[in-house]
């Protein structure tokens, strides 16, 4: 009972502090929001346009047949690019200038003489003799990844209109096409991806900082002290301290889930037989990783700065965010001895989202494994130096 | 004078105990850098990136076809167990299966998210069997692709990257002024000075010389730190890197003065300072280009100061095209908002801390 009492103490006091609202409530969904803006429009091929510039040396009957295309491709609420019409060659360097600026991402030009040489080479052809294709000239800026996109979209459109001009002279079979990304399980959804990894981060979040800095706080300040001469037992107050904790877990997984699943329509079940056991192991885990910091921190500023260098690397090579199977050596180790690693692997396997690169049994001994570790040190630390 | 320089050299020398500053200018730029370098950068001296697809060697007329496709390395193999193992570690980018009526192409996740426009290989392969089988293999228009060098410097991805973690170390200066007219205000530090010969102006004045120099040297530090790392040399031009660094650092604290205005509580300045940090490192194409979000996020991107602030350090470093005039008219637009700032809320802290 007096656990009970204690951590609805811990409880309000906590929920009771805007800034603990704001970090571990707020500011999770705002990433959430943040990361699915940007990456589902970048996934999203069809949300994307690119600018191009479109120089035309050329008025013939093929030369105006490629305008229109791309004109026709940069209309509309889902135009693949932006395209501006340049008549005038000699701005050739102008154009390049542009190109280096990042005004536009492609110059696509349509040489003098091109009409010509595709009729020549079409009546070549016709009379069985050797003879080249005429060149439609693109112009990419070098080590740019949207020129490069742009670059591969162009080259796939005049593939197709290839396609379409040998149709008209000849049968060609035509093939379906399908597309898979290979471990999501209906098509590929960056929310479903991002959503378990947000949960994992605003529990990691509160479990640094929540947790070992608030102890850390507690320890500097001399509170934890105070409590020996209070009728709770040691034990007491961790298990209410750590419950108080896990009260607010639990709204923050609700208030994830409400954005992740009303807003953005995520398929994953919340109520999963999987979904919760990884959630379960990751709060052991993670909050375990917090008591441990608190332990070995000197004061709140130490656990502060202890807890943002743990931070950023276990959480952007713990796989939150994107894959991190085929990295360099040099980071890699990070990456295998982080217990975020293989809760997000396990609970993204077994939810069918992604498959794990580890045995399934290892993304629960793992993050088991720390737990064990952390809380026997953190337990023994506060024994020998806070309650002895 | 001497007053300000003694505060100015205090600050200077109080930045290495000052765990915090520390970690967050100096030990976090670099810690990202490495972070983000090895698992987005392309290596210097890989040029264009390829895409590795794997095929099943008993398709060999897709094999002769896609060899024929450019920028695509072909790995052949026995198995579709095998080629679905490689495209799941990542060793592979995709992998395509052809069964005589469609064609299937199975695609990495994380290449996926590195390259959405992965997704298009599927109908390029297609189209080019197609054109093979009708005996047009070449199509009726060829296109001839041309790369432009971007810039002096013949860097990677990577190096295009890497000017841009720099801005962390300068986005500090904004939680160094919550820190100087926030907490110092809270504090009632300011008000001390009232009873000292110090005049408070001269102590602000120094406090933000100090964290000026900190936050310059730091920048300074994680340019060459993340050039030795990643074995990168930058063509430096050391007038507009220095004018870009500077005026970014003075744009920054005006932010953090701003904020500290608005919010009277200095830990709220610091919570929206930091949001706000987060905000401008996603929206302002610093670790993927702007071109790859809708119009209304790229317009977004582009009203946020890390933007330019980033722009400007690139070209500085001649990873990008720019003119001196863009170097130029941020700069001006940068100290001057600080001048105004400073002018407006600096006073009003220290008249308020005289009351």
């Amino acid at each position: 009972m007096i656990v009970l009492k204690n951590s609805i103490y811990f409880f309000k006091s906590a929920i009771r502090e805007r800034e603990f609202i704001f970090w571990f409530i707020a500011f999770p969904i705002i990433l959430m929001v943040m990361l699915i803006t940007i990456f589902s429009s970048m996934t999203r091929v069809e949300r994307i346009n690119f600018n191009i510039y479109l120089v035309k040396n050329e008025s013939g009957e093929f030369s105006n047949m490629i305008s229109e295309v791309f004109k026709r491709i940069s209309e509309g609420e889902d135009k693949i690019f932006n395209l501006k019409l340049m008549e005038n060659i000699s701005l050739k360097e102008k154009f390049f200038d542009d190109l280096k600026k990042g005004k536009t991402n492609l110059i696509l030009e349509i040489p003098e003489g091109f009409d010509t040489g595709i009729l020549s080479h079409i009546t070549f052809k016709m009379l069985g003799m050797e003879s080249n294709p005429p060149p439609i000239k693109i112009y990419t800026l070098k080590y740019n990844v949207s020129s490069e996109s742009a670059s591969m979209i162009v080259k796939n459109i005049f593939d197709r209109m290839n396609l379409e001009f040998v149709k008209k002279m000849r049968k060609v079979n035509e093939y379906q096409v399908k597309t898979e990304i290979v471990g999501s399980k209906a098509g590929f959804s960056y929310v479903d991806f991002i959503y378990p990894g947000i949960v994992i981060v605003s529990i990691f979040f509160t479990g640094l900082m929540g947790i070992g800095e608030e102890l850390s706080w507690y320890k500097e300040g001399k509170i934890l002290k105070r409590f020996q001469l209070t009728p709770i037992s040691n034990l007491q107050f961790f298990l209410a301290y750590f419950l108080a904790r896990f009260y607010f877990f639990i709204i923050q997984i609700l208030a994830i889930t409400f954005v992740g699943k009303v807003i953005y329509k995520s398929t994953i079940n919340p109520l999963s037989y999987y979904f919760v056991l990884y959630i379960l192991l990751t709060i052991f885990s993670l909050s375990s990783l917090g008591f441990f910091v608190s332990s070995v921190s000197k004061n709140t500023n130490s656990a502060s700065v202890i807890a943002q260098i743990i931070q950023f690397p276990l959480q952007f090579l713990g796989g939150i965010y994107f894959p991190v199977f085929d990295v360099p050596w040099i980071i890699r180790w990070i990456v295998i001895i982080n217990p975020i690693t293989y809760l997000a692997a396990g609970i993204r396997d077994t939810l069918g989202i992604m498959p794990s690169p580890y045995p399934l049994y290892l993304t629960i001994l793992v993050p088991l494994l720390y737990t064990g570790v952390f809380l026997s040190i953190a337990l023994r630390k506060y024994k020998v130096v806070e309650f002895s | 004078m001497k007053v300000f320089l003694s505060i100015a050299l205090y600050r200077f020398k109080s930045f290495y105990r000052d765990t915090f500053t520390f970690f967050f200018t100096l030990v976090l730029p670099i810690i990202f850098a490495v972070i983000f370098g090895f698992i987005f950068g392309r290596p210097e001296g890989m040029g264009q990136s390829t895409i590795k697809v794997g095929i099943l060697k008993d398709n060999e007329d897709l094999i002769k076809v896609v060899e024929r496709i450019e920028g695509l390395n072909i790995s052949i193999l026995s198995h579709f167990d095998e080629l679905k193992s490689l495209v799941l570690k990542g060793s592979l980018d995709g992998g395509i299966l052809f069964d005589g009526k469609t064609f299937n192409l199975i695609i990495n996740f994380s290449s996926f998210q590195q390259k959405p426009f992965l997704r298009t290989l599927g109908d390029t392969i297609a189209n080019a069997y197609s054109l093979k089988e009708a005996g047009v293999e070449e199509g009726f228009i060829r296109v001839e692709e041309e790369f432009i060098d971007p810039g002096k410097a013949r860097v990677s991805n990577l190096g295009y990257m890497l000017p841009g973690v720099m801005s962390f170390s300068i986005a500090s200066s904004i939680f160094s002024m919550i820190a100087l007219f926030g907490y110092y205000r809270k504090r009632k530090i300011l008000k001390r000075f009232a009873v000292s010969p110090i005049n408070p102006f001269s102590f602000v004045l120094g406090m933000i010389m100090g964290n000026f120099l900190i936050t310059l040297l730091s920048s300074l530090f994680v340019l060459f730190a993340v050039q030795i790392i990643f074995n990168i040399k930058f063509y430096i031009n050391w007038e507009y890197l220095l004018l870009s660094i500077s005026s970014s650092i003075l744009g920054m604290m005006a932010l953090g003065i701003f904020l500290t205005a608005l919010f009277k509580e200095p830990q709220t300045a610091n919570n929206v300072g930091n949001l706000l940090l987060n905000i401008m490192i996603f929206f302002s194409g610093i670790y993927f280009p702007l071109s790859f979000l809708p119009n209304y996020l790229r317009t977004f991107g582009q009203i946020l100061p890390l933007y330019y602030v980033a722009k400007a350090l690139r070209i500085s470093v001649g990873v990008e095209e720019g003119t001196p005039n863009f170097i130029f008219s941020m700069s001006i637009i940068m100290v001057s908002v600080f001048i105004i700032l400073v002018s407006i809320f600096g006073r009003d802290i220290l008249q308020v801390e005289e009351k």
